[in-house]
C-alpha cells in the first residue's frame, strides 16, 4: 500500500526514507518472529517456575511480568522493541528537524485562506498525564512548541504513527474513524448527526473521514497539543476537508449543552488517566443533544482479557511510557457510561473488523502490536 | 532566523542547490531527543541494552548503506551517473520496492538469527543435557 501525500506531510531524502523502511522491517520482525515466542516460554518456563515460588499460578499482568522479567528471551525482546521505538523517533524525529522551517511555511501556505479554523489558547492548563511523560517515548510528546506556530510534533506524528502502524491503518492513517463510521452506519442506517465532535483528535487522522462520511454535517474537533492542532489544521485544508479545531480539555469544553449530535474519540482513553475518563464521559454526556450518540474506540476491549494478554498491553505502561495503558483495561466501560448518566439500555459496545487492517496485515496484528488483531472495539451510548 | 539560514545557504552553495543528504546545515531548530519517563533496562546489566541499542542503529545504517549501492546499481543499469542528485530523484519501481522489502526482511532475519534459534529450539523440545547425553552414548 501507497502512503497518502499531502503538502504539509514531512518529505524523505533517500536515506532518510531507507531508515524507515528498515525501522518497519525491523519492527515488521520483532513482531511477527520474536515477540509472539514470549507465551512459549511463559507456559513452559515461567509460570511453573512463577508457581513453584509462589505457590500459585500468575493471577493477573503483574505477576505475569514479573514471572517474565527474568527469562533471557523476554530480555531481550522486550529490549529490541524499546530500541526499535527510539530509532523510529530517531529517524522521522532528524528528518523532520532538517526540514522545520519549510513545513512551517508550508503550513502558513496552505492555511492562509481557510475553510475550516483553529483555536489555541495559550493558557490552557495541561493535565499531569501530559505533561509528566512524553507518551510512548515521543521526544518533546504532543505538547512541545520549538518554535512560533510549531508544527513539529504532528509532523513527526504523522510520520511516525504509519511507520509504527506498519502502514496497516491505511494511506491516511485514518483506519479507526472509518472502522467506527462503518460501524455506526451499519447499526444506525438513518442516523445523520448535525455536528460531530472528535476528542483527542492528535493530527486529525480519524477526524477527516467523518466530512465525507457525513456531507453538510460540520465537524469538530479537541485536542491539547498545540503543535498538534496547528498542523492538523493545515493537514486538512492541504486535503481540502473543512474541520474546526479547537485547543481545549476533553474533560471540560466551552461548547453549550446538548451542542452534538456525535461525539466520538479515537484511542485517546489509554492515554489519560482513571480520572479523566469519567470526566471525559460525563462531558459527552453535557454536550450530546438528544438521539445523540457517543462512540469510543480502544484497542482489545476492556475487562474481558486472560492476564497474559493484559500483560501484552501492560508492558507499555512500564517500557513504552503509556502511563494509563495497563489499568484502562481493567475500567468497566457499561459502569463508566451509566455512571456518566446514560441509561444502561442504552449501552453500545461493539467489535469491529478493521477495514484496512483485516485486508492488508492480518498477520502482523498480534502479541507484537500490541494485542491489535485486525479488531477494533468501540464503547459508548446512545442518549 | 529560518531565513539568514536560507540566505546564508544561498551564498555558500552558489548556483548549486545543495541536496539534503549532501550538506547538513547547522540544524536552526533543534529537536528533543530525550523522552521523559524512565529508560528501561532489561538485561542484567544495562550496557548490554545500550550495546544491543548500538548494535541495532548500526545495523539500519549497514541497511542504508546497502539501499544506497543498490540505488547506484539501478542508476548504472540506466546509464546514469550516481550523483546525489541522481540518486535524490531516483524513485524505485513497485518491483525494486518490492525486492527491497525482501532483502530488509532476510537481512534483518540473518543479524537476529540467534535470537529465534533459542525459540526454536524450545520448540524442538530440546534440553540441554541431550547433548551430553548423547555425547556419553556415543562414547561407549
Ligand atoms: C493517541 S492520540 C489520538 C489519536 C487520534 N484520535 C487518531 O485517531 O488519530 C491521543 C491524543 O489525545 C490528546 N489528549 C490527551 N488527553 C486529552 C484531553 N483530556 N483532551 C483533549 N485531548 C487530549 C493527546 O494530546 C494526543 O494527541
Amino acid at each position: 500500500m501507497q502512503r497518502g501525500v499531502h503538502d504539509v506531510l514531512p518529505t524523505a531524502t533517500h536515506d532518510e526514507a531507507s531508515r524507515e523502511s528498515f525501522v518497519v522491517a525491523l519492527k515488521s520482525h520483532v513482531a511477527t518472529e520474536v515477540t509472539g515466542g514470549n507465551r512459549l516460554f511463559f507456559d513452559t518456563v515461567a509460570a511453573p517456575e512463577f508457581k513453584r515460588r509462589h505457590g500459585y499460578a500468575p493471577r493477573n499482568r503483574s505477576d505475569v511480568r514479573r514471572a517474565m522479567n527474568p527469562v533471557p528471551y523476554y530480555q531481550m525482546s522486550s529490549s529490541l522493541k524499546r530500541t526499535t521505538q527510539e530509532l523510529m523517533w530517531d529517524y522521522v524525529g532528524s528528518s523532520v528537524e532538517r526540514q522545520l522551517p519549510a513545513l512551517l511555511d508550508r503550513a502558513k501556505q496552505v492555511t492562509a485562506s481557510p475553510k475550516g479554523s483553529l483555536h489555541l489558547d495559550a493558557d490552557l492548563p495541561l493535565p499531569r498525564y501530559l505533561t509528566a511523560v512524553d507518551i510512548h517515548c515521543m521526544p518533546g510528546n504532543y505538547t512541545t512548541d520549538l518554535v512560533d506556530g510549531d508544527v513539529f510534533a504532528g509532523a513527526l506524528y504523522d510520520r511516525s504513527v504509519y511507520l509504527f502502524a506498519m502502514g496497516g491503518l491505511g494511506a491516511y492513517n485514518d483506519d479507526v474513524g472509518r472502522t467506527l463510521i462503518t460501524a455506526l452506519k451499519e447499526k444506525f442506517p438513518r442516523f445523520h448527526p448535525r455536528r460531530i465532535l472528535d476528542l483527542g483528535c492528535a493530527v486529525g487522522h480519524s477526524t477527516l473521514p467523518y466530512c465525507d462520511a457525513f456531507p453538510g454535517s460540520e465537524v469538530h474537533a479537541v485536542e491539547l497539543g498545540a503543535p498538534m492542532l496547528r498542523y492538523a489544521h493545515a493537514r486538512a485544508e492541504a486535503l481540502g476537508k473543512h474541520v474546526h479545531f479547537s485547543q481545549q480539555n476533553a474533560e471540560r469544553t466551552n461548547y453549550p449543552d446538548g451542542h452534538f449530535d456525535l461525539i466520538v474519540s479515537h484511542i485517546l482513553f489509554h492515554e489519560t488517566s482513571s480520572k479523566a475518563v469519567p470526566r471525559i464521559l460525563k462531558e459527552c454526556h453535557r454536550l450530546l443533544a438528544p438521539g445523540g450518540i457517543t462512540l469510543h474506540c480502544e484497542g482489545p476491549p476492556w475487562n474481558r482479557m486472560s492476564p497474559y494478554e493484559a500483560s501484552i498491553l501492560d508492558w507499555d505502561t512500564h517500557y513504552n511510557a503509556e502511563p494509563y495503558i495497563g489499568q484502562v483495561h481493567d475500567e468497566d466501560p457499561k459502569h463508566l457510561m451509566t455512571a456518566a448518566g446514560f441509561s444502561p439500555s442504552q449501552y453500545l459496545d461493539l467489535s469491529v473488523p478493521s477495514v484496512t487492517m483485516s485486508r492488508y496485515f492480518p498477520q502482523l496484528f498480534s502479541e507484537g502490536n500490541n494485542g491489535i488483531d485486525g479488531t477494533w472495539w468501540y464503547f459508548g451510548a446512545s442518549k | 532566523m529560518a531565513k539568514a539560514k536560507k540566505k546564508a545557504a544561498k551564498a555558500k552553495g552558489g548556483s548549486k542547490k545543495p541536496t539534503a543528504s549532501a550538506t547538513p546545515p547547522a540544524q536552526p531548530i533543534k529537536r528533543i531527543r530525550t523522552a521523559k519517563g524512565r529508560r528501561p533496562y532489561f538485561f542484567d546489566d544495562p550496557n548490554i541494552d545500550k550495546l544491543l541499542a548500538m548494535i541495532m542503529a548500526l545495523t539500519g545504517e549497514v541497511s542504508v548503506i546497502r539501499e544506497r549501492l543498490d540505488t547506484h546499481e539501478r542508476l548504472a543499469e540506466k546509464k546514469q551517473a550516481p550523483t546525489s542528485k541522481n540518486i535524490e530523484a531516483y524513485k524505485p519501481s513497485e518491483s525494486v520496492d518490492q525486492w527491497r522489502v525482501q532483502w530488509r526482511a532476510e537481512y534483518i532475519a540473518r543479524i537476529l538469527r540467534i535470537v529465534t534459534d533459542e525459540l526454536e529450539r524450545i520448540k524442538m523440545q530440546e534440553k540441554d543435557d541431550d547433548y551430553d547425553k548423547i555425547v556419553d552414548e556415543v562414547s561407549k
